[in-house]
């Protein structure tokens, strides 16, 4: 940021400010904005609501954090919990924690450790996931690396490089399942309309059709269309109900 | 009199296999925005939903894309087909001298407009540019054609940041200009005849390629 002399924000107590362009903004207590914020850096231990849009460099929510508005980061890291209801560009996304995004994400890189639940679409060029998310609409990424703890869910997925493997059970999922109830443990896999990529690996996926140029079925999946240009494997564990060479 | 035209569709499916296109790639220039969002247009099907294009234009920006991938990035590529004007000053000898549009529109526009800078700002190029198509296009006369550089000069601005459309009407001999949004539908009774019609995102588009090509 150019400006010269604009101050930081730190806030201990409760209160409701109209917003502004600051250096660095901690807020280890509560603070409602009411309209846009620009700054620097912004950590959220407490709760933060912000009625306006967000633009900030670098962002960390350690507590909780409202954004009303669009909102534009350069790395954003959610170890709390977050709510995006307007269209959401960030560079870095980190989940450890738990966010949702009532709109678009658009993004260079999404790591998901923690619950991400998306709206609207995804649009990255890498997303990674060892949690579990939900994208209502598309899911539209470079290389799409996924191991799949908890149920995960997209309307649509395409790519260049698609590789869904089954999680390791180790202690992180314990840990995850006792934060958020709302993993379902028995229905581990990804459930998705359509996938179409160049290269696809799909582990305990339920689709309805999987379109690509190589296309590896690996153990537990259901699909029901295949499509493919020039390889297809199956694993015994799965079933295809119909492969095309197209 | 319908103006929306019935534009053929072409599936997923035949597109790659038509352009010799990878998925990877197709979705690859969707995130970058060099194929707007609202060409994909679902469809069910009896396998399901399936994606459509307009054929025309998808085709034709795939062979676009083709031809200029390997000397820019697709970055680049985004920029230069996206509608966005771009901050650009051109003098009239580079005008003339690259060819951007014809030596006689130019000096019209100046007669037209009593235009005695020397330079031509982004939006100034812009109606340079679609008063050459008019011109070439040989449908109308001076007056005519002077009647469109006037309704852009007093109402493009009011369309920032949206797409709109020029369309040139007559009846019974009178001229009518006008802008509106786009899409936009409009309906006259069949007196009236279309003589010119032209989407301003596309005239921006093909601008912007024009002035990035000559470089």
């Amino acid at each position: 940021m150019k400006e010269k002399n604009i101050n930081d924000l730190k806030i201990n107590g409760i209160m409701n400010l109209p917003g502004g362009t600051f250096n660095n903004v901690k807020i280890n207590g509560h603070l409602t904005l009411t309209s846009d914020l620009t700054c620097n850096d912004i950590v959220v231990n407490g709760m933060l609501n912000v009625e306006g849009k967000t633009k900030a460099v670098k962002g960390k929510v350690n507590g909780s954090a409202d954004f009303n508005n669009d909102i534009e980061f350069d790395s954003l890291n959610v170890m709390g919990k977050s709510l995006a209801s307007g269209d959401s560009r960030i560079k870095d996304l980190k989940i450890e924690g738990q966010m949702r995004i009532a709109k678009n994400l658009t993004a260079d890189e999404v790591n998901v450790f923690g619950l991400l639940n998306i709206n609207g679409n995804c649009n990255s060029e890498a997303f990674k996931t060892k949690g579990s998310f939900t994208v209502d609409g598309m899911l539209n990424a470079g290389t799409i690396d996924m191991e799949i703890h908890g149920r995960s869910t997209a309307n649509e997925i395409g790519g260049e490089k698609i590789s869904v493997v089954k999680g390791k059970k180790n202690y992180f999922n314990k840990i995850i399942k006792s934060i958020f109830s709302s993993f379902n443990f028995f229905d581990s896999r990804l459930i998705a309309n359509v996938i179409e990529g160049d290269v696809i690996y799909l582990e305990y996926t339920k689709a309805k059709i999987v379109r690509g140029d190589s296309v590896e079925i690996g153990p537990n999946c259901e699909i029901d269309v295949v499509e493919f240009k020039n390889k297809f494997v199956k694993s015994d564990n799965s079933v295809v109900k119909e492969n095309k060479k197209m | 009199m319908e103006l929306e035209l019935d534009t053929e569709l072409i599936s997923k499916k035949e597109l790659l296999d038509l352009t010799g296109i990878s998925y990877g790639q197709l979705y690859r220039w969707k995130r970058k925005n060099i194929i707007p969002e609202d060409w994909f247009i679902k469809k069910s099907s009896f396998t399901g939903q399936e994606t459509f294009f307009p054929r025309e234009k998808i085709l034709s920006r795939i062979d676009k894309i083709k031809n200029m991938k390997d000397n820019l990035s697709l970055d680049d590529i985004a920029g230069m087909v996206s509608s966005n004007p771009v901050n650009v000053v051109y003098s009239k000898e580079e005008i003339i001298k690259r060819n951007i549009v014809a030596e006689n529109t130019l000096n019209n526009y100046v007669l037209f407009q009593n235009y005695n800078e020397d330079y031509f700002n982004f939006d100034r190029l812009l109606y340079l540019y679609i008063l050459d198509r008019v011109l070439k296009s040989g449908e109308m006369n001076l007056d005519e054609v002077r009647l469109i550089i006037k309704t852009l000069e007093e109402n493009y601005a009011k369309y920032s940041e949206k797409d709109c459309e020029l369309i040139f009407i007559r009846k019974f001999g009178v001229p009518v200009c006008f802008l509106t949004n786009y899409p936009n539908e409009i309906n006259f009774e069949n007196e009236i005849k279309y003589i010119y019609r032209a989407i301003i995102s596309n005239c921006i588009e093909e601008l912007k390629i024009l002035l990035n090509i000559k470089d």
